[in-house]
């Protein structure tokens, strides 16, 4: 009797109806990537938050233990720690808001003339690597050899130097140089959308125009402004370049160096499990900023939305304060990009820093290209194939995602696009620690500690929500019905996706692709915290190079690892010019 | 042959749930063109979206051919690229990276058929040549102007050759004249081919002039069906007599039946109908003296005639309100006892404010609605 009622459903058509998957296999291919995506971010978080509550590695036999917290919670440093790491947090935003904010202001809504080169150096500054400026700023500001010490010192005679780059203020200072071409991104954004009737009436209506700033145009943009503020707190509290060569030779610890700091101990053995802990701890700061950052921006969003025409406003005319504009443009340039950039210059041309003089003008050689030249070809090779391997990875996997949470009903699809659009949150530092306990742990099995590999898995997944953002940015303009009448005229969904919908974003996917290159050629924490002896990249090159006193060597490095990504970014932004926005979440 | 079952589709749950289509069935005879004409979120184009496959229904059947593509009761799905229709979307849907001719021939490559190549310059050439692309083959497809891009998609879906033709307002992206032009040819073309289609609109004129036959929709079901002539001339329901054209309504009650008329008292004095089942005239179910009842006439349909003209039933004597001159009409509001009848007669009539008219309904043309 059952047997009978059962038969009334063919078998093959319930199976059709369960799994589209039996009818187009590929579709599984594309389902196994969009998993696999949605693991690589996830990993890092819960890897982390397991190996805090262990003594030992993933193999080892345990019990769940709170002893790391404790042991970390306990260190004298912990309070001193935190604290630093927060007000570091205040100082590289509030830096950067000085620069950005104004900046931002006179790109959308003045006259100014030559906008086209300020975006474009923006752009180019964000391919250039934090570790390269916060070591630039070393050569310019340490103590005891810095180039502007000695000569001050020389020329004035001082006793002490007047400077030093050492200092909690410059670690803050300078990060928030470096973080405002990304913020300026996301805040042209909302100075854009802004309707400018809603001044014009104020203006109208007889207010003054510093009135109509502080009491209309402000208020408006708070929450666009805060929610900026909080996302770059979370980047800056998880960067580590600067800390990392600036403060961690001092001893001026925050929560990302202390944790390179227990992985790698000058003495004795690396303490996973507290490093872990630390991780769990910068990861809920960071989750609590982000939170507040996904509050802030709804706010944001309703404030911006309630127009429905929006036309552009007339710009305001800057008249004799264009020199004013002129001037505090060239200030910040000045300081982010072309004083590094001629410091590491010089410091490349010498054999030890001095400050210009005819004497040194007599000194210079290029004896430090041809060392750099003999390190070049085998961090050169990898770097040029962890930039192939993450922008290829990184950009397929986005496609997959993109393509699966706009065309498809998958279950789920809601979640992965949420995840992955927040795991910037994550902090590098964590996503580090969190490899790096997996390639040990599994060593055994799967030998990929020490290796490149290694190093390629960790990265690839800290670009996805870049790629996937550039990709869905793309993918939304196109109308549904165009992969619909596909699907009606009998197409499968997997030759769909590789004929209708690859190619009609590939313009998206090129520009997704160059940025991803670039940004992983200038990553230092995961490849400093993940390589080792026979496999360095650039970056950790011009690392080890710089903290063994070669200065002259690593200013050679880092000027032709500058110039090859500048380069680069110019390019990929001359071919992309109407994504020009896309890098906005690109960072540090 | 496409037959829909007590189809039931809702989107959302909960408080927000929107049930889009609400038991509609329908049969599209072999060859017959079949229009779904309603407002917009009257369900058509969802339906017309389940048949194609691209929503999943929540009930009911439907039937492509003789094969079951979707069954509630049996569990039976069949994916829209199994169902072998073809479909042309109101956006054109062709594809922006491909030439005229790769447009057309893409489903034939990849698609379910996998032709091979020379079945595919065969039918691709067909298709190009019956809607007079041939020229424009090698082209861009986004170098074409909008008409041109909807005959592209057009042919792309005739290449299939398939059994049943899917259009989802296919005209309405393009502009007045053009559309008006296409959708002759569109009708030419399908009478050639006596392709099975089923036709989605907003736009009555559409509706009339393409459909073999014509279902209203409303509120996710069916109010009406039938040969745009019944539907227009003789409308059953009262929002097929207001979505169709204009009619003059007024309130009344029915009065006694006899030789063939009935008598509708109306504030206006009473006004006989003509009510006669074999000519689909009369509703389906027998005058009840006493009901009340809507008197429904269209405007075109009321004729003028000289103030001293014979008096008695449908014979209303008023004064002109307001004239509008409409270029192949004219159209006047005429005052009758306080109410407003709306008149349309040939521009040759000429009438000013404050003249007073005698207006003459036909009891053939006049229809008692419920209301």
């Amino acid at each position: 009797m059952l047997v009978s009622t059962a038969r009334k459903v063919p078998r093959a058509a319930v199976l059709t109806a369960a799994w589209p998957l039996v009818r187009d296999p590929a579709l599984g291919l594309i389902g196994a990537l969009v998993v696999l995506a949605l693991a690589g971010v996830l990993t890092p978080l819960l890897l982390t938050a397991w190996a805090s509550l262990r003594e030992g590695l993933l193999v080892d036999a345990g019990p769940l233990v709170l002893s790391n917290y404790v042991a970390v919670l306990a260190d004298p440093l912990f309070p001193s720690v935190l604290a630093n790491t927060l007000l570091l947090g205040l100082g590289s935003v509030a830096v950067m808001l000085f620069f950005a904010v104004p900046i931002v202001w006179l790109l959308a809504r003045t006259d100014l003339p030559g906008k086209g080169l300020v975006f474009t150096l923006l752009t180019v500054k964000i391919a250039i690597p934090g570790f390269l400026t916060a070591m630039a700023y070393v050569f310019l500001l340490s103590p005891r050899s810095g180039i502007v010490n000695t000569a001050l010192q020389s020329l004035f005679g001082l006793p002490e130097p007047p400077f030093t780059v050492y200092s909690l203020p410059w670690i803050a200072a300078l990060q928030g140089l470096v973080l405002v071409p990304a913020a300026s991104f996301m805040l042209l954004a909302a100075f854009q959308a802004m309707d400018p009737a809603l001044e014009e009436v104020a203006a109208v209506s007889g207010m003054r125009r510093l009135q109509v700033w502080l009491r209309i145009t402000l208020p408006m943009l708070a929450p666009a402004l805060l929610a900026t503020a909080v996302f770059f707190f979370v980047i800056a509290i998880e960067l580590f370049d600067f800390a990392g060569l600036i403060g961690l030779p001092v001893r001026i610890i925050v929560l990302s160096t202390w944790i390179y700091d227990l992985t790698h101990p000058a003495v004795g053995l690396p303490n996973y499990g507290q490093a872990s802990a630390l991780g769990v701890i910068l990861g809920v700061l960071a989750a609590i900023g982000i939170g507040s950052y996904l509050l802030l921006i709804r706010r944001a969003e309703r404030f911006v939305t309630v127009t429905g025409k929006r036309r552009q406003a007339a710009p305001i005319p800057l008249g004799r304060w264009r020199w004013a504009a002129f001037g505090f443009l060239g200030l910040y340039f000045l300081l982010a990009f072309l004083l590094p950039l001629l410091t590491l210059l010089w410091a490349s041309l010498l054999p030890y820093l001095q400050p210009p003089s005819p004497a040194a003008l007599s000194r210079l050689t290029l004896e430090s290209y041809g060392f750099a030249l003999r390190f070049l070809p085998v961090p050169l090779r990898n770097t040029l194939l962890v930039m192939l391997v993450v922008a290829t990875l990184s950009v397929l996997l986005s496609a997959c995602v993109s393509w699966v949470v706009l065309r498809t009903q998958a279950p789920g699809r809601r979640l992965i696009d949420g995840v992955i659009f927040l795991s910037p949150a994550i902090p590098g530092m964590l996503s580090a620690v969190a490899f790096l306990y997996l390639g040990l742990s599994v060593h055994k099995l799967v030998p990929l500690y020490g290796t490149i590999w290694l190093i390629l898995l960790a990265m690839s997944t800290r670009t996805l929500a870049f790629s996937t953002r550039t990709i869905n940015s793309a993918a939304i303009q196109l109308h549904r019905e165009l992969e619909e009448a596909a699907q009606v005229a009998g197409v499968r969904r997997s030759a769909a996706f590789l004929r209708l919908f690859v190619p009609l974003v590939a313009p998206a996917l090129f520009y997704a692709w160059l940025w991803i290159a670039v940004l992983s050629a200038r990553e230092l924490t995961i490849p400093l915290m993940l390589y080792a002896r026979d496999n360095p990249l650039l970056s950790t090159l011009i690392w080890n190079t710089q903290a063994s006193g070669k200065s002259d060597v690593a200013a050679a490095l880092a000027v032709l690892l500058m110039s090859f990504l500048g380069l680069f970014a110019l390019v990929a932004q001359l071919l992309a010019r109407r994504h020009a926005r896309g890098a906005e979440l690109t960072v540090g | 042959m496409i037959q829909i079952d007590n189809l039931w589709k809702t989107y959302g749950r909960g408080s927000g749930a929107v049930q889009a289509v609400r038991g509609l069935s329908l049969t599209v005879p072999s060859g017959c063109f079949y229009v779904l004409l309603g407002p917009s979120g009257c369900g058509k184009t969802t339906t017309l979206r389940c048949v194609a496959g691209l929503e999943r229904p929540d009930e009911g059947e439907i039937r492509i051919g003789d094969t079951v593509v979707w069954s509630r009761a049996t569990g039976r799905w069949v994916p829209p690229e199994e169902r072998g229709v073809g479909m042309v979307f109101q956006s054109y849907a062709v594809w922006p990276h491909l030439t005229v001719w790769d447009n057309v021939a893409f489903p034939l490559r990849y698609g379910r058929l996998r032709l091979d190549r020379r079945t595919i310059a065969r039918r691709v050439e067909h298709v190009l040549a019956l809607l007079r692309l041939d020229e424009l083959a090698r082209r861009p497809v986004t170098a074409l102007s909008g008409g041109q891009q909807q005959r592209v998609a057009l042919a792309r879906a005739l290449a299939l050759e398939p059994q049943v033709l899917l259009m989802d307002e296919p005209l309405s992206n393009l502009d007045a004249k053009l559309r008006e032009e296409l959708r002759v040819e569109l009708k030419l073309l399908a009478r050639r081919l006596g392709i099975t289609t089923l036709y989605v609109t907003h736009d009555q004129t559409e509706a009339l002039l393409l459909g073999d036959q014509v279902a209203v929709l409303a509120d996710g079901t069916i109010v009406e069906s039938g040969p745009p002539e019944a539907l227009y001339e003789a409308p059953q329901h009262l929002f097929v007599a207001r979505f169709l054209g204009n009619m003059n309504l007024l309130e009344g009650r029915l009065g006694p039946t006899a030789d063939g008329l009935v008598v509708v008292e109306t504030a206006l004095g009473p006004v006989h109908v003509a009510w006669n089942a074999a000519d689909g005239n009369a509703p389906a179910t027998a005058p009840v003296p006493g009901a009340r009842v809507l008197l429904g006439v269209r405007p075109e349909d009321v004729a003028l005639c000289a103030p001293t003209a014979a008096t008695g039933p449908n014979y209303l004597h008023g004064r002109v309100h307001a004239g509008f001159y409409l270029g192949d009409t004219r159209l006047y509001q005429v005052e009758v006892a306080g109410t407003l009848l709306q008149v349309k007669v040939a521009p040759e009539h000429v009438l000013a404010p404050g003249e007073s008219v005698c207006l003459y309904l036909p009891p053939a043309k006049c229809r008692a609605l419920r209301s």
